[in-house]
């Protein structure tokens, strides 16, 4: 523990609209640490999104750092962010994001595809990671023929594919009711707990954010100060 | 990797099946019109090819007539100038290594209660050698039979058929005006010629016998045409001048007067033909082609609605972790797939409308591996050129920016 994962400086984030200039990221300075586990909160608009796309080499800052693991992602192309996008990085949409055409096992599988992974290979570890969601028995089904919360478990094991350190989950359980929700926090602390895995929640629910043991709470795309310690 | 790739591609074309089909069909039709015009232009160039192979090598025809007579241009062959000497003087030209001179005629020709109309020609032995034509069955009359004016007759193919069946005309009689000719041989098959002529429907006889006993001729000795053979290919514009000098020569005639022949290069004028067909059957493959064009065409535009529709599906592959190149493929695939599906679809379809075509219209046509070979490529290339450029939209999206996308 304590070995840093993430590291923002000074990191500005602003979209060019018709209306002008929006920013949505004011110098945010942010680390986080191997192991961490943490809620990111705060009111709508504030740019939780933003900061996640961010983190997950989905999108670019305008101004400021972005190291991971102390490589700064500025600097990198996009083969090498793909790579870090496929082996280092799990990322978790509050829409799900499975491929509809096909089948569980074979969305599981996807990540494992692109990092070359062979097919037996690939369709194994699919099955184990099935396995760890608890959805074992239904690799074969496709994503419209299972609930949002079975769905979003799917969408845990793909994330797990390639065994990634960083976790990055935005409003995971948004579409689920608190029961699934809970399943799912569940997840992702054990995950936590028995991995190492730093995961990085975005929720709007205080019970969920209450199982997170860091708390980093969002204002006007500011990271407001001195949060307060775990409920 | 690319096995995976190869299954994405099929899924997403069978996630559409009716799309999809219609995308291909503007290949397959253009394969398949590639392949039936391919095979058409072949066939007909197969025709010309025969034809001349049939016709005997560094040929010119001298034609008798084309005078003047009294202000009035008769047509060429419609004046007797030309004499078997004429032909034996020809034939001492140093350029020249056979000569036949040639009497045709066409008359009815019986055989028990069989008869039929066809072309007698009066000819010498050379005839067959200048021709390149030898018996197949029995023999040829020789020079004796020539000088002995003799009722003897050598058959083509069609013409035995038709009046002896199945039966060997060598030995039977044959009535020409009702005088019998003797059968000494059967002629070996020739095909059609250059003008579309069965040149086994005819019958040869000595020319003696021609000029005298079946025709009768203007002027004794006189001839409608006469084949020469030049000593080589390179030789023919040489044998042609002199062959022209020697007629006015012996002929008399003044220097400003026409001549009273005419000279072809028979050769020349069959490789003109073959060089026509052979450019017919290009422009048959090049407007086929224009159709492929038209169907990659097709193709780009469906893979251009594909990349917009599956935007998210892109997005979210970008965000597991897909590089440009891994979505470059997997769209350039599906694209390689179409085309490839409709090429062998369109090559069933070419084959098919050649087979009936053959059957049909009773046309020679010839499917070459190589035609289909062609097929196949360009398909391959027209799917590759135009899948590239919605492919390479696909993967130049942003991962946010396609991830939402709804
Ligand atoms: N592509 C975009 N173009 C312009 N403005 C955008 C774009 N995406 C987000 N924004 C704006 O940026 C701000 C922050 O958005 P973001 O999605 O990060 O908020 P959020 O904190 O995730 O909100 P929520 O809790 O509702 O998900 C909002 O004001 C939003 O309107
Ligand atoms: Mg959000």
């Amino acid at each position: 523990m304590g070995e840093e994962v993430v590291r923002l400086e000074q990191a500005s984030k602003h979209y060019d609209t018709e209306a002008g200039s929006l920013p949505v990221l004011h110098d945010v300075d942010l680390v986080l640490e191997s192991g961490d586990l943490v809620a990111i909160t705060g009111p709508s608009g504030s740019g939780k999104s933003t900061l996640m796309n961010v983190l997950g080499c989905l999108d670019t800052l305008s101004s400021g750092r972005y190291l991971l693991r102390g490589e700064d992602t500025g600097a990198l192309d996009g083969d090498a962010l793909a790579r870090l996008r496929n082996r280092y990085l799990g990322f978790v949409f509050q829409g799900f994001n499975l491929l509809p055409r096909q089948s569980l096992l074979d969305n599981v599988a996807l990540p494992m595809l692109y990092a070359g992974v062979t097919r037996h290979a690939r369709e194994r570890r699919a099955e184990e990671l099935l396995l760890r969601v608890g959805l074992s028995g239904l690799a074969q089904r496709r994503p419209t023929q299972i609930s949002g919360g079975q769905q979003q478990r799917v969408a845990v094991a793909r994330a797990l594919a390639n065994q990634p350190r960083l976790l990055l989950a935005d409003e995971p359980t948004g579409n689920l009711d608190s029961h699934t929700s809970e399943q799912i926090m569940a997840l992702f602390l054990d995950l936590n707990a028995a991995e190492g895995i730093t995961v990085v929640v975005v929720t709007h629910d205080e019970r969920v954010a209450g199982y997170c043991r860091r708390r980093v709470q969002m204002v006007d795309g500011r990271v407001a100060p001195a949060p307060t310690g775990p409920a | 990797m690319l096995g995976a790739l190869l299954q994405e591609a099929f899924r997403a074309m069978a996630a559409n099946r009716l799309r999809t089909f219609l995308t291909m069909l503007g290949m397959v039709i253009g394969v398949g019109a590639v392949v039936l015009m391919l095979a058409v232009g072949e066939g007909a160039q197969f025709i010309v090819r025969q034809a001349i192979d049939s016709m005997g090598s560094n040929l010119i025809m001298v034609v008798s007539g084309s005078a003047t007579t009294g202000g009035l241009r008769l047509g060429a062959g419609n004046v007797p100038s030309l004499t078997t000497g004429d032909a034996q003087a020809i034939g001492e030209l140093p350029s020249v290594t056979g000569v036949a001179p040639v009497q045709p005629g066409s008359t009815q020709v019986m055989s028990g209660t069989n008869n039929w109309n066809t072309t007698v020609s009066g000819i010498t032995p050379s005839f067959l050698e200048v021709r390149n034509w030898p018996v197949a069955q029995g023999s040829a009359f020789g020079d004796a039979e020539v000088r002995a004016v003799a009722r003897v007759a050598l058959v083509g193919r069609t013409v035995a058929q038709l009046l002896f069946g199945d039966d060997d005309p060598i030995g039977r009689t044959l009535r020409i005006r009702d005088s019998p000719y003797l059968i000494l041989g059967v002629l070996s098959a020739k095909g059609q010629s250059l003008e579309g002529r069965d040149q086994d429907d005819t019958v040869l006889v000595p020319i003696t016998t021609a000029q005298r006993k079946l025709f009768g001729v203007p002027f004794p000795g006189t001839v409608r045409y006469v084949l020469v053979q030049a000593r080589s290919p390179a030789l023919l514009l040489r044998a042609q001048n002199a062959v022209t000098q020697l007629l006015r020569e012996r002929h008399r005639l003044p220097e400003a007067s026409p001549s009273d022949f005419t000279v072809r290069n028979l050769t020349a004028i069959a490789e003109a033909q073959a060089e026509a067909t052979r450019v017919m059957s290009i422009m048959l493959g090049a407007i086929a082609c224009v159709s492929l064009l038209v169907g990659g065409i097709g193709i780009m535009n469906i893979m251009l609605v594909s990349v917009s529709e599956r935007t998210r599906e892109i997005g979210i592959r970008l965000a597991i972790g897909a590089r440009e190149r891994d979505i470059l493929m997997q769209f350039l695939l599906e694209a390689v797939t179409m085309s490839v599906a409709g090429c062998l679809l369109g090559v069933a379809l070419g084959v098919g409308s050649a087979a009936a075509l053959a059957a049909g219209a009773k046309l020679t046509v010839i499917i070459t591996g190589p035609a289909i070979g062609l097929a196949f490529g360009v398909a391959l290339v027209v799917g590759i050129f135009f899948g590239y450029y919605p492919a390479r939209k696909a993967s130049r999206l942003r991962p946010i920016e396609a991830l939402r996308q709804q």
